[in-house]
């Protein structure tokens, strides 16, 4: 082991939303005089105004700095992490590149979801976890009830915790010198060949796809000839460099260092996160563990509004999938919307994410089904076929039985909503498992429920009923065995397949009255009555009508003004454009979204 | 030598209704001999040599605020500049500017057909829309007019503030024993920008339901083509008004006066709506010049408003063999709306009021 590992420290924060990740991370580079990471944000970032805007940070590129404690230099590399359980995966990883943890608590909120889901995490990677006390210059900071909470949730020592105040850059230093101090230092073998993790990719238009590394033994250079264990590929290193935070070209990375590699890689897909990379002759032979192809939960199909932006649609997705490699999509064709593509996402921010950036930064129009889970339909033959999409779902006499997909949910409370958490739950089909008072003012309470009831308005219920006080965390559990059907909905006495789901059995008529009363409220009158039926099989469970509209004019030309008469007539034919043609009924984009939405 | 109908637009009432969206306004006596002169200045400048007028329409705003010397001069105006072949001359006006010795005078210079806005003939109503007679002055000006011996047409509303069922049956059925030779019944527009669209947006004024609505127009219709007043267009009952068939048949008119719109040739024209710029005798502006194309889907577009629909050999005259086989196939989709006979194509009567519906397909 080297004298140069002693001096490297790295290391992560890991946080709950808004308990001040981010702050804390730019006071620290503050303090050891690095480019702020707001001007990285900036540089790097700037289009994901998504996550700023709801408060989830970014991924960011690592970022080493140095700083001089008791005379000697250290090196301090921080790696982000994604903050929300859709990238609970990418998370492990960016953790495993580390020895150690800040834990951030804040000195008035205290422990919620993503503190415990991240502290575990954490330890199954088994980093050091350093707490420190965040946000101390409110009014409403409980320091001392906070300190209480890690020692008694967390089981960690609180008693040299550091209280700080990123906001007020009060304390920064000694969470620097408890980095120095408290987290081990790598301890990698610089003679060994070459193992390092991936944590984390990105894409750059002159460079390919960069992999972020963290060399666990060995080292890598330009020139090195590397193989990557998942995919197998070898490639010839172009480039090796850290983040300061901007690309820096160094010669060499060596064992316990992190920085990034390039080699010619095409595409994000081929450097995966969690991967392994080693010499393309004399490497090692085992990869490190935790390596998962990560399998998309939440899928839907995205659909342009209008038709001829097919191919925009289809260029954009290959520009986000260049980005995010746990982007899934492939064509599909749907009756009612034309060609379009079904997409997969870890999860659902995950998917709001790509349909809002598809918005936003390409300008498109989209309509987007139902999220859907994957199910596993168990033939009469024995054979299994996974279901993304509703439509797909083989006929009824073909299917033996359904499995569909089950997480374990995590939700921290005051304790005055534990009683309507738990009927949310129930109502959602949840099986209870276990509730825990963490202290007076919080429960964290723990059911298992299966995905496509949270996919569906969970979330938005969840913060109605509790005024926003409860968090809420997933993980996924495992397929069980399910009674679900496929509602289908008829217009005008056809099936809508864009409009499909597969909901559980007594769920079925519910939902289908629910789908029904909106849809009546979305579709316009047309020049003849129009049936809505929500049905399972043959069997009509819901019925609306739309009435047959009975005017449509226009107002007297007065003085010859035909031009404004073609313009307004010009204006109905357009907004008929953007309407969806099932069978014989005009169906507005929106009411393809409507079944989305919540129920109050 | 082609016929030629001329629009002049008289932009000033009296007081502004609170659902026009129209170009008119109040405003003083001198402003209105300056818009005079330069609305002459206007017509003279018309090369009117190819043309023979065959209609004239004087329309507003409200053209009966004009005194009769200002109506004179401009009446005057058209005379020497047009070769005149009258087939109908229309002059618009309220209730309470017509006057027994206006309806004479206009009688005098040629004017064979007067259209009143009485809109409605329920005081509740007449109020919500801001209209400023009564339905006692309309009932006594329908009596003067009558009493002329021309022909009167009367404009009427539905689907108005305060109005239902009873009281458009009122209406019609006192309209239709009054001698008047057509009824144009409109249903409201409400259009953004006017004091009614704010007050509806509000919330301060309710209007009836689109179901409300079309049966006070079914109401109407019925009691005005059981009187004799047969539906020709989709807000025009009786005897047809050439001017406005003109309109819808592709014919060429000429339109003079604030914001007026003019179709010469293939190219559609229209007048600032700017009242400073055009007493400074701004030119008119070219809206859009017609392709083959656009002439014919503009000719379906029109024609579908009036009850006789399109007449197939006029279009396959106009658009030949080609244009028509196009028209078949663009209302493929919608054919069970449509009357289809080897002489016209028409919209089904029971769908003629949605139209725009069908319409809109065509364009």
């Amino acid at each position: 082991m080297s004298v140069r590992q002693e001096h490297i420290r790295n290391f992560c924060i890991v946080a709950h939303i808004d308990h001040g990740k981010s702050t804390l991370a730019d006071r620290i580079m503050d303090v050891t005089e690095t480019v702020s990471k707001r001007d990285q944000k900036q540089q790097l970032l700037d289009s994901m105004d998504i996550e700023r805007e709801r408060g989830i940070t970014i991924k960011l590129t690592p970022v080493k700095m140095k700083y001089n404690y008791k005379g000697e230099d250290y090196y301090l590399n921080l790696i982000d992490t994604p903050g929300h359980v859709d990238f609970t995966y990418e998370v492990s990883r960016s953790l495993a590149a580390c020895e150690g943890a800040i834990l951030i608590v804040d000195a008035s909120q205290g422990i919620e979801a993503q503190t415990l889901t991240n502290v575990y995490l954490a330890l199954d990677n088994d980093l050091e976890i350093l707490p420190v006390i965040n946000k101390i210059d409110l009014p409403s900071a409980r320091p001392e009830e906070a300190k209480q909470e890690i020692e008694d949730v967390i089981g960690l020592d609180a008693s040299e915790v550091p209280l700080v105040s990123a906001k007020e850059g009060i304390n920064i230093e000694q969470v620097i010198e408890q980095v120095i101090e408290k987290l081990p230092h790598p301890t990698g073998d610089e003679d060994k060949p070459l193992k390092a993790l991936i944590f984390d990719s990105v894409y750059d238009s002159y460079k390919g796809a960069i992999s972020l590394i963290r060399v666990v033994d060995g080292r890598v250079k330009a020139g090195t000839k590397i193989k990557m264990f998942a995919t197998g590929k070898t490639y010839e290193v172009t480039e090796v460099g850290i983040f300061n935070p901007k690309m820096i070209e160094i010669d060499e990375l060596m064992a316990g260092d992190v920085g990034y590699l390039c080699a010619s890689i095409k595409n994000v897909s081929d450097t995966k996160v969690g991967d392994t990379i080693t010499l393309a002759t004399g490497g090692i032979t085992e990869p490190l563990p935790g390596y998962k192809n990560v399998m998309p939960m939440v899928y839907s199909g995205i659909y342009p509004a209008d038709g001829a932006k097919y191919g925009d649609l289809k260029d954009a997705l290959e520009k986000l999938q260049l980005n995010d490699a746990s982007l899934l999509y492939e064509p599909e064709v749907s009756v009612a919307l034309g060609f379009g593509f079904r997409c997969g996402f870890l999860g659902l921010l995950h998917m709001e994410i790509i349909q809002e950036r598809l918005e936003r930064e390409f300008d498109l129009d989209i309509i987007t089904t139902a999220p859907s889970v994957s199910y596993h339909v168990i033939k009469t033959d024995g054979s299994m076929v996974e279901v993304e999409n509703p439509t797909n779902l083989p006929p009824q006499s073909e299917i033996d039985f359904m499995e569909e997909p089950i997480v374990r949910a995590f939700l921290y409370t005051p304790p005055e909503y534990v009683g309507t958490i738990m009927e949310l739950c129930q109502d959602k089909r949840g099986v209870h498992i276990d509730m825990t008072y963490l202290d007076t003012t919080r429960v964290r309470i723990e059911y298992e429920i299966p995905l496509n009831e949270i996919v569906y308005d969970f979330f938005d219920s969840l913060k109605s009923r509790t005024k926003g006080y409860a968090s809420f965390d997933y993980e996924i559990a495992g397929y069980r065995q399910s009674s679900l059907v496929k509602l289908d909905i008829m217009l005008n006495g056809e099936i809508c397949d864009a409009l499909s789901l597969i909901v559980h059995k007594d769920k079925a008529y519910a939902r289908g009255r629910s789908i029904a009363e909106k849809l009546k409220e979305v579709i316009p009158r047309q020049m003849f009555e129009i049936p809505i039926q929500a049905s399972v099989g043959s069997k009509v469970i819901a019925r609306e009508t739309v009435k047959a509209m009975r005017k449509d004019v226009l107002a007297k030309c007065y003085g010859g003004d035909i031009t404004r008469k073609k313009k307004l007539l010009e204006k109905q034919k357009e907004g008929k454009k953007r309407m969806r043609q099932v069978g014989t009924v005009q169906v507005p984009s929106e009411a393809f979204m409507t079944i989305l939405k919540f129920d109050k | 030598m082609k016929n030629l109908s001329v629009y002049i637009h008289i932009p000033f009432c009296k007081s502004k209704c609170a659902y026009c969206d129209f170009v008119s306004f109040k405003c003083n006596q001198d402003m209105v001999k300056s818009y005079i002169k330069a609305l002459c200045k206007e017509i003279e400048s018309f090369d009117a040599s190819e043309y023979i007028v065959d209609s004239i329409f004087i329309g507003g705003g409200t053209p009966t605020y004009l005194d009769l010397q200002d109506f004179k001069n401009i009446i005057d105006c058209i005379k020497s500049n047009f070769t005149l072949d009258l087939c109908e001359f229309t002059v618009e006006g309220n209730p309470n500017s017509y006057t027994k010795e206006k309806v004479e005078f206009y009688k005098s210079q040629g004017v064979t057909r007067l259209s009143v806005g009485v809109q409605s003939l329920n005081d509740s109503v007449l109020k919500g829309i801001g209209r400023i007679h009564t339905a006692r002055q309309a009932q006594d000006c329908l009596k003067i007019l009558v009493e002329s011996g021309l022909d009167i047409n009367c404009d009427m509303m539905v689907g108005l503030p305060y109005q239902d069922l009873s009281i458009v049956k009122e209406d019609f059925e006192y309209i239709v024993t009054s001698g008047v030779s057509s009824v144009s019944c409109y249903s409201l527009i409400l259009e953004e920008g006017t004091p009614l669209f704010d007050a509806v947006d509000s919330g301060k004024v309710s209007l009836p339901t689109q179901d409300q609505t079309v049966d006070m127009y079914d109401t109407a219709k019925d009691i005005l083509e059981k009187a004799g007043l047969q539906r020709y267009e989709i807000s025009n009952f009786g005897k047809p008004c050439l001017h406005n068939i003109g309109y819808w048949s592709l014919k060429e008119y000429i339109g003079f006066g604030l914001s007026a719109h003019s179709f010469i040739g293939n190219t559609r024209f229209y007048n600032t709506s700017d009242l400073k710029k055009y007493l400074d005798g701004q030119d008119k502006i070219t809206e859009e010049v017609l392709s083959a194309e656009d002439m014919r889907k503009e000719y379906a577009m029109l024609s579908l408003r009036m009850d006789s629909g399109i007449n197939i050999s006029d279009y396959i005259d106009k658009f030949g063999v080609d244009g028509y086989q196009k028209l078949l196939n663009e209302i493929d989709n919608d054919k069970r709306f449509y009357d289809i006979s080897d002489k016209a194509i028409a919209i089904k009567s029971e769908f003629i009021y949605m139209s725009n519906s069908l319409i809109a397909n065509l364009i």
